[in-house]
């Protein structure tokens, strides 16, 4: 299977936080990257597109090794960084031609047909714009030059439903062709639940996991019981607790619920809370 | 690299307008006074839209989405430098055409306009080319700082200028000696520019967003 993206022995350092990562997201898939604020999501992903250096690692994007061919590689490569990464005089009709001359694969017809199916205004300037409206003019010109991977930084946060559901719309038609990849950082995970074939949790700049979001939804339970009864579950197995005056809830491998306990499936909301909650688990899985 | 600079031209025209009228207003009235700052001021205002530009860039987020677009960043830098080269010689042309038109048409003040064209031509060159690199490594906020340290440096070459223009005029030099020497000045100043150029480059590819 062809990888959209490798990122081998990734280390970046700050004052005070370290980023050590490996992942991994096959083509054709969409990986969503959960975690909490300063977890490392969007140092990750400017590693990605080489905003900033890593001290070790190796990252390939589409194939290409980012140290030699990063300006190729980004050709392929749509973006999502922030709604509003033109000057807000500029309107959605000039940014198209400034990209044009930009992407050597720009095609027009489809920023055109894509500002018209959105219903973005072509000729109000962005400040004008509502934050929406600048969402979905990014997510415009991120699908305008035949792009193969989607690299989007939170491209729903501070969105109403119904432009939530538009955006989560179009990711999931533009994954219906197999060579197209999306990666996705959000703290809104009912989106990324939508969304995600893969879903990989960072926590203090580490991996937590990285599995498929079936896999992972089958694979965990969520137990709710008395403390004291939590005690016949190995502690080790654990991945994540909440406790409650009322009981405690537990995040445990569905093969680690004894007999005769009650447990429930797990979305990925809850699975997220818990494991942000509970103890690391170092390193990646996959 | 051509997306570029369309956007920054762009922008200037549609933000700026008012700088360019500006500019043309001091031009002329440059024609009606001896006073030299005035047809100064039009040389400083071109290095003012260019940072602002990039003051733009770093309040809209677009430094960081362009170093993610498949440019280099040397690309990315000698775009800024290009729009800054592309508004100078305009401003530069508009100086030959107001004024050196003037002069032509009054029949009289050649001299004064073959003295104050390189010293146009210098400032034009000489602030941008230092405060660029400084901008571009510090960012706009920070490099306001360095705003204030080039400002003060450029003055002193001013003043230096200014006692240089006094010693060409009433050195007893040739005409061709005065003129050499003055126009040197921007020469040297082109190539400060061309290696300021190099310099952000090497900057901006260490640069982190």
């Amino acid at each position: 299977m062809s990888l959209a993206i490798e990122i081998h022995g990734l280390e970046k350092h700050y004052k005070g936080f370290d980023l050590k990562l490996d992942l991994e997201l096959p083509e054709g898939c969409i990986l969503g990257l959960v975690g909490e604020n300063g977890a490392g999501k969007t140092t990750a992903i400017k590693c990605l597109l080489g905003l900033v250096r890593p001290e070790a690692g190796q990252l390939r994007v589409l194939g290409r090794d980012l140290d030699r061919e990063a300006v190729s590689a980004r050709e392929e490569v749509g973006l999502v960084l922030e709604p509003t990464a033109f000057p807000g005089s500029m309107n959605a009709r000039q940014i198209g031609k400034i990209l044009s001359s930009i992407y050597r694969s720009w095609d027009a017809a489809a920023y055109a047909s894509l500002l018209e199916r959105l219903r973005v205004p072509v000729e109000k300037p962005l400040k004008d714009l509502s934050r929406g409206n600048r969402m979905k003019l990014s997510i415009c010109t991120a699908l305008s030059h035949h792009a193969r991977l989607l690299v989007l930084d939170e491209p729903t946060s501070g969105l109403d439903p119904v432009v939530r559901d538009k955006v989560v719309g179009l990711l999931l038609d533009f994954t219906r062709d197999e060579r197209h990849s999306v990666l996705i950082s959000s703290h809104i995970v009912s989106d990324l639940e939508k969304l995600c074939d893969y879903i990989a949790f960072l926590k203090d700049g580490r991996l937590m996991l990285c599995e498929e979001k079936d896999r992972l939804l089958e694979e965990y339970r969520l137990v709710q019981c008395a403390p004291a009864e939590l005690a016949r579950i190995d502690p080790a197995l654990i991945k994540g607790r909440r406790e409650t005056d009322y009981g405690v809830s537990a995040l445990v491998p569905e093969a680690a619920v004894p007999a005769g306990m009650h447990s429930a499936p797990v979305d990925i909301e809850e699975l997220f809370v818990l494991m942000a909650s509970g103890k690391r688990k170092e390193g990646g899985e996959r | 690299m051509k997306g570029l600079i369309w956007k920054d031209l762009t922008l200037v025209w549609k933000t700026y307008k008012t700088y360019v009228i500006i500019t043309l207003v001091f031009l002329i009235a440059g024609n009606f006074s001896d006073n030299g700052f005035i047809s100064l001021y039009p040389a400083w205002v071109v290095g003012i839209i260019v940072m602002n530009l990039i003051n733009m860039d770093e309040r809209s987020g677009w430094n960081v989405y362009s170093a993610a677009l498949p440019l280099s960043r040397a690309q990315l830098v000698s775009a800024k430098y290009l729009v800054m080269l592309v508004l100078s010689l305009g401003t530069a042309l508009l100086y030959l055409l107001i004024q050196g038109g003037w002069t032509l048409w009054q029949g009289s003040g050649l001299d004064a306009f073959l003295l104050r064209l390189p010293m146009i031509l210098t400032v034009m060159l000489l602030w941008p080319a230092i405060m660029l690199p400084c901008i571009l490594k510090l960012g706009y906020s920070r490099g306001s700082t360095a705003y204030i340290i080039v400002g003060g440096v450029l003055f002193g070459v001013l003043l230096g200028g200014a006692s240089l223009l006094d010693f060409v005029t009433d050195g007893g030099l040739s005409t061709f000696s005065r003129l050499a020497l003055l126009y040197a000045m921007p020469l040297a100043t082109a190539v400060l520019f061309g290696l300021s150029w190099l310099l952000s480059i090497r900057i901006y590819k260490k640069k982190e967003f």
